[in-house]
């Protein structure tokens, strides 16, 4: 798995490119918290090159998703989409998470 | 189907049909018959595109326009009857009253087809017509024994393809979906041709010219103009609207000469149509090329049949044989009674399918109107005969454009499937055949008379290759796969996804319902990995037909628990426990079915995937 992280306009975005698994998932996680407590807690993670994504991937996501609402801060996902998607449905995630259609819709969501 | 360019429908002319249907629903006359029209609905999901669909029913002066849209496409193979005619040499009057006649059939095969219910009928918008397939046996039963033979083994043909209808439904892993397509595409393709050999004046009787372009350049752009920019009624009556404006444009060139007119001022406003031909004759001679004939139709009503049902059901993923079955026995009645009355014989007009598409209106009850309009005609020559003068390139801009429709609807079939190598052959020289038949001159020209109905036509000879080609790739298809996998392997999950895309490519399945198996079991896989201690290797064991995939995971270790219930969030982040019962929770909801076993030590996850 990889992740590309960038900030813009104060929030950081974080694109993860390949499949977020039990194989992935620590690693991933590990990575989105240690951005948490060094105060960049608003976070814009896109999941647009993600081809799939298990169990493990979801919590990790509720995880980081608590971690920066504790710091005041906030996790929006854009690129949720295809099989993605159809994931977090039947998993009855997409009301847990700020989803948003973009980077820049995710960096204004958090700006505001 | 997303077809690009059909119109949508607007605000407005959705709130008049509504009134309308309402108004209409509460009519002590036509409540009852409409409702009998709806109670064929199918329950399938119509696709945004289409303004009105199979059930419903749109306002009287659309029915009429509409009714009236299609009888001029339909008139255009009237051509075959009229050839067949004058070299009967009959009189101007007896050619008339022929071609009476056969709008009588015409009619009465477009309420068949359309029928709510019963055993007879697509139960679609699919108006017949009078086609090639059936020109060289007339011509050769013509030569035989006159008229009487050409009607006669008109029959003969109607029986046959009636009698093989039923069987259509045994038929169905000959017919898998991209095949389904492919036919769909080559009825494209076969209007498509027509449509152009009438733009640009090939064949026509005399040279053409600069008028003659002319008038079809500006039906074509009228109507693509319309449907592209226009809005409302323009829009969706942009066929007959460029036809109109095309029809005036080809009077004031010249391009109906006056002597047409005067021809017409000869013929009786009313006459009731005469059966005055001499009856019926039969010849085993004939048999062979009627029966070839015969299956010609019955195969191009599949495809005929085939893009109705796509054109009408946005979630459609296969060919419902039922229908199609039905279909074929309305045209094969159809044709028993083109013979009865003394005329040729026909098959589903590929051209009014496209024309439906092309509006965005595939309303059943049109084929009454169709019906109804074609039987009235008839009792009226001088009427029947004005219908000879459309302008050809009126009539070839109208189909070029429909021709569009069911082109893009036949890809987008094909492309829906996974296709392997076998499939891709199968596909590319099935279009190759078809292609042939279509711009190779002479292609034909040494085959047999008896065999022409085949290889004439681009859809038969292209749907006869692909079905023939797929029943020799079908030797040794493998239904039921195997992988043998270590769970703890670190390439795991590519081994999954690789082994269900090649047999996803093999099968012809659906890359969605792949992509969900692929899903389902990498889940599944990780979840046994983690929480079951598996010893030694997992078997997954896939088998498929057209209608299920199923795939069966045993190995040996504890049996995995499904949750029906999901767990908090909480739960999921803080407790093992959550965490995997998400994960048994997911895998649930993910396949259609899923059951859990423990059998001699060897754990068995069963999941089920409709197709």
């Amino acid at each position: 798995m990889k992740l590309v992280e960038e900030t813009a306009e104060g929030v950081t975005v974080v694109e993860a490119y390949g499949r977020l698994d039990s194989t992935t998932a620590k690693e991933f996680g590990d990575r989105l918290i240690a951005l948490v407590q060094a105060g960049r807690a608003s976070i814009v993670l896109d999941l647009k090159n993600i081809a799939y994504i298990s169990s493990a991937g979801f919590r990790v996501l509720l995880i980081a998703n608590r971690a920066t609402a504790e710091k005041q801060g906030k996790l929006a996902l854009c690129g949720v989409i295809g099989e993605v998607r159809r994931l977090f449905e039947i998993g009855s995630f997409t009301e847990q998470f700020l989803i948003c259609q973009t980077q820049a819709d995710g960096i204004g969501k958090l700006r505001q | 189907m997303s077809d690009p360019g059909t119109p949508a429908p607007g605000r407005s002319a959705r709130i008049s049909a509504k009134v309308l249907d309402r108004i209409l629903d509460n009519s002590f006359v036509l409540g009852p018959w409409l409702r009998l029209l709806r109670s064929a609905r199918p329950a399938k999901k119509k696709p945004g595109e289409l303004i009105h669909g199979v059930d419903d029913v749109p306002a009287p002066i659309a029915i009429f326009l509409l009714g009236t849209q299609h009888v001029g496409l339909l008139r255009i193979q009237l051509i075959y009857p009229l050839l067949v005619i004058q070299l009967a040499g009959l009189s101007p009057e007896a050619s008339v009253n022929m071609l009476s006649l056969a709008m009588i059939a015409l009619g009465i095969a477009a309420i068949l087809q359309s029928l709510p219910a019963g055993p007879v009928g697509s139960r679609f918008l699919c108006p017949s017509c009078h086609t090639e397939i059936f020109l060289e046996p007339s011509i050769a039963a013509l030569k035989l024994g006159g008229l009487p033979l050409v009607f006669g083994m008109t029959m003969v043909a109607g029986a046959v393809q009636s009698a093989l209808s039923p069987m259509l439904r045994r038929v169905r892993p000959l017919l898998p979906p991209e095949i389904g397509g492919l036919v769909v595409f080559f009825v494209g393709t076969s209007v498509a041709a027509i449509g152009c050999r009438y733009i640009m004046g090939v064949g026509a009787r005399e040279p053409v010219g600069r008028d003659y372009w002319l008038v079809g350049a500006l039906t074509l752009a009228t109507t693509v103009g319309l449907n592209v920019w226009g809005k409302g009624p323009a829009r969706v009556y942009c066929t007959i609207i460029g036809m109109a404006i095309g029809y005036a444009a080809a009077v004031a060139t010249g391009l109906l000469p006056m002597e047409h007119y005067r021809m017409l001022s000869q013929l009786s406003f009313f006459a009731v149509p005469r059966l005055d031909y001499g009856g019926w004759s039969f010849s085993p001679a004939m048999l062979a090329p009627f029966a070839i004939a015969a299956l010609a139709v019955t195969l191009k009503g599949i495809g005929d049949v085939t893009a109705c049902q796509r054109i009408n059901d946005a979630e459609w993923v296969r060919a419902e044989m039922g229908s199609i079955s039905r279909g074929s026995l309305a045209n094969g009645l159809g044709n028993v009674l083109a013979g009865l009355v003394g005329s040729l014989g026909l098959s589903p007009s590929t051209a009014n399918i496209g024309l439906q598409a092309a509006t965005g209106v595939s309303s059943r009850v049109i084929g009454f109107a169709i019906g109804g309009i074609l039987i009235v005609l008839a009792f009226f020559p001088s009427l029947t005969g004005s219908l000879i003068l459309m302008p050809r390139p009126v009539m070839g801009a109208a189909l070029l454009f429909s021709s569009c429709f069911v082109l893009i609807s036949g890809l987008q079939t094909i492309t829906s499937r996974m296709l392997d190598a076998r499939r891709t052959i199968v596909i590319g020289l099935a279009i190759a055949s078809g292609v042939a038949a279509e711009i190779v001159p002479g292609f034909a020209a040494d085959i047999p008379a008896g065999l022409q109905p085949i290889v004439s036509s681009s859809i038969v000879l292209g749907t006869v290759a692909a079905l023939l080609l797929n029943g020799i790739f079908r030797l040794g298809q493998r239904q039921r796969v195997t992988l043998p996998l270590d769970a703890a392997a670190p390439d795991a999950a590519a081994q999954v996804d690789e082994f269900f895309a090649g047999a996803g490519r093999e099968w012809g399945a659906r890359p969605d319902v792949m992509v969900r198996v692929s899903f389902g079991i990498n889940q599944a896989i990780e979840t046994i990995r983690e929480n079951c201690e598996p010893e030694g290797p997992v078997t997954v064991e896939a088998r498929f037909d057209e209608f299920n995939l199923d795939v069966k995971i045993a190995y040996r270790g504890a049996p995995l628990e499904l949750s029906d219930e999901r767990p908090t969030d909480r739960e999921i982040m803080e407790t093992e426990d959550g965490y995997r019962r998400l994960a048994g929770f997911l895998l649930r909801r993910n396949a259609d079915r899923v059951r859990t076993s423990v059998k001699d030590g060897t754990s068995i996850l069963e999941f089920h995937f409709e197709h």
